[in-house]
């Protein structure tokens, strides 16, 4: 059975396609969601959330498009919704978004030479961490689940411009902290 | 910056997080499967489910009882049915700019009204941004007087009311003005729609309608969105083949001396899920009970082979945490088994009240951003060793990162004389010995500083066993 088999095989109600589906997909989606959530049960339980959507949902789903962005887009919709519902995320303020980013910014450039450390990770992983769960989505999926642009504004429902703007929101300020930096 | 670094180092760090073993099938089919019994509302007929239950309560010599009528719909959870059980007449669906929103079902019970409403076709850009609204300034923060643990990477909860996005405050009407508000439930969402299970307090039985309100569509930026939703319910007695499965109580004499009690028995059309308590026997009273991690169960049949069993979370953890005991709930799969079953509980988390230690460290009078402290503390907590602290200032406080002993799950740091503004920790699982915090101050405090450590929670191991059969009476341990 193929992705595309497994999809049509879905959309008659028969789970084996799901099963296909999970077996290939939740490992990279629980990791998606738990670097989002940084909590392994909440982030299997957003993943099977998603599976069970998508087992209802996928009639609507074109099934000669890649299943794993439209998939992963709900992960990460739902990772965030979840910590945004949660109460676990710290509030920061602008202020400190500043400092947070500046500090991921620096840590992303120092690690050239040593990106293996896990110490350099560890640094990385809190700092993501502190960001707010949006800006640590954006950092997600441009980075781990690497989706461009167009990946991520498609089959939003909402208009391109906004999707960039909320997808490059914190790449964008990275960069400008990046520029002011070397600037200074 | 560098993609292709940066994407190496979180790979690096969800594989370090996240085992290649993951396996969600199991929880994913039970989950359709409770959806799909829900919806369809079909199976015995209740007067085949009485006979059954009279049925086995003779057959095990009166061990069990119903207790108050109690029954158990699947998606819908335990509901008292010492009164007529009631249920949405019909599905209503408000569709506005755009957004629907359905009410999908609910039910009436005597101690509770569960109404679950799904919305969709919420745009991506309606949903609130970091930044936006009207923002304001974070409250202090409080620690939930019950920690919650989960398995995997428990966090410690922080209440906090900033908040820049719509609360939907959904709350009933009724005839007279009253209003019946949330009192428990959750709810999953998708890229454009979410889906609330929530349950209320009770309706009276002999009111028939009312109005459901939304203030907003939740999470969403204020104003974005329709607002103001008030949707008109009507409620009917509940049909006489809706699926009800009977919750039948099994009844104790005197005081268990077991860790492991069967409370609740109830018989599904494919299985028998299992509730029961765990209390610990001869520990001192601030040894708190507080849950057991999945993996820590193990249920067998007569033979000794594994049955296939899932955690059933459905109602039966909500509610207050009784002190000194906690609820736990297992969907065994099938009814051909070789009987008894035996559950094994290997080991369990326990709270330690009124447990706590202090140490000392001197950030000096103009500690810098970065500066970081490594500290042999040299203390124990309960007995349990802490190794090592590594204490950074960050922009806002300090940032703490123990090495522990690995049965310590989780404990909180505080530093005393100086009430955090906001923070946040977890650990890196059970068994990791890592326990990492962060604290945040309008001012953060510097000079000599106390660091005080409590509400500890460690693992202590057993293992504690019972088993169970459909025909046992009285239940052994």
């Amino acid at each position: 059975m193929d992705e595309r088999q497994a999809i049509q095989r879905l959309k008659n109600g028969d789970i084996s396609g799901l099963e296909f589906l999970v077996v290939r997909y939740q490992v990279k989606a629980v990791r998606t969601a738990w670097l989002i959530t940084r909590d392994l049960g909440l982030a299997e339980d957003v993943v099977q959330d998603c599976f069970i959507h998508a087992f209802r949902a996928v009639r609507g789903f074109d099934e000669t498009r890649p299943f794993e962005p439209w998939f992963m887009r709900s992960v990460v919709n739902a990772s965030v919704k979840m910590m945004q519902r949660s109460a676990k995320q710290v509030e920061v303020e602008d202020e400190a978004d500043e400092v947070i980013l500046a500090e991921l910014a620096r840590r992303v450039e120092s690690v050239e030479a040593q990106m293996e450390s896990i110490e350099v990770q560890n640094q990385i992983w809190d700092a993501l961490w502190r960001l707010s769960p949006r800006q640590r989505a954006v950092v997600v999926q441009k980075y781990f689940l690497e989706m461009s642009e167009k990946e991520m504004a498609e089959e939003s429902g909402a208009a391109v411009g906004t999707i960039k703007w909320l997808l490059n929101a914190a790449r964008e300020r990275l960069r400008r902290l990046l520029a002011e930096r070397s600037e200074g | 910056m560098n993609e292709k670094r940066m994407k190496d180092a979180l790979e690096a760090i969800a594989r370090r997080g996240v085992p290649e073993d993951v396996n969600l099938m199991p929880n994913i089919a039970a989950g359709l499967e409770r959806r799909t019994l829900m919806t369809t509302l079909r199976t015995r007929p209740v007067l085949m489910l009485v006979l059954v239950l009279l049925t086995l309560a003779l057959l095990s010599g009166a061990a069990y009882a119903i207790g108050r009528m109690s029954g158990y719909i699947p998606g819908i959870g335990m509901v008292d049915q010492s009164v007529q059980l009631r249920v949405l007449a019909e599905p209503v669906t408000v569709t506005r700019e755009g957004i629907t929103l359905t009410v999908e079902q609910a039910v009436l019970s005597a101690d509770k009204t569960v109404l679950i409403y799904k919305v969709e076709g919420i745009p991506v850009d309606a949903y609130a941004s970091e930044g936006e609204g009207e923002g304001g300034e974070p409250n202090s923060v409080s620690v939930s007087s019950s920690t919650v643990i989960q398995e995997g990477t428990p966090d410690v909860e922080y209440s906090s009311s900033v908040s820049t996005q719509c609360v939907a405050d959904e709350h009933l009407i009724l005839p007279d003005g009253s209003i019946v508000r949330v009192s428990g439930g959750g709810m999953y969402g998708w890229l454009t729609g979410f889906e609330s299970h929530y349950e209320y307090d009770p309706i009276p039985s002999e009111v028939n309608q009312a109005v459901f309100v939304v203030a907003c569509i939740d999470g969403t930026t204020p104003g974005k969105l329709p607002e103001n939703w008030e949707i008109p319910l009507r409620f009917v007695p509940a049909p006489p083949d809706m699926t009800i499965f009977p919750v039948i109580e099994a009844t104790t004499t005197g005081e268990s001396q077991s860790a492991l009690t069967i409370e609740k028995v109830i018989e599904t059309n494919d299985g028998y899920i299992l509730m029961g308590k765990f209390r610990l026997i001869g520990y001192p009273s601030n040894v708190d009970p507080n849950d057991v991690q999945t993996n820590w169960v193990k249920i067998t049949d007569g033979e000794g082979r594994i049955v296939d069993v899932l955690p059933f979370t459905e109602g039966v953890q909500s509610g207050i945490k009784t002190p000194g005991e906690f609820t736990w709930a297992y969907e065994i799969k099938g009814k051909q088994h070789t009987w008894p079953l035996t559950i094994t509980m290997d080991a369990v988390y326990v709270n330690l009240l009124d447990t706590t230690a202090e140490f000392e460290f001197d950030a000096g009078n103009n500690p810098q951003v970065g500066q970081t402290w490594t500290l042999d503390p040299n203390v124990e907590i309960a007995g349990y060793e802490i190794r090592e602290v590594s204490i950074k200032r960050t922009g806002r406080g300090y940032e703490f990162q123990f090495k522990v002993d690995p049965n310590i799950l989780l404990f909180m740091p505080e530093i005393k004389g100086f009430p955090s503004s906001s923070g946040t920790g977890g650990n890196d699982g059970f068994g990791a010995g890592r326990i990492y915090y962060q604290l945040e101050y309008r001012n953060p405090p510097s000079g000599k500083l106390t660091v005080r450590l409590s509400d500890v929670s460690v693992v202590i191991y057993g293992p504690w066993e019972i088993q169970w059969s459909p025909e046992d009476t009285p239940l052994k341990p």
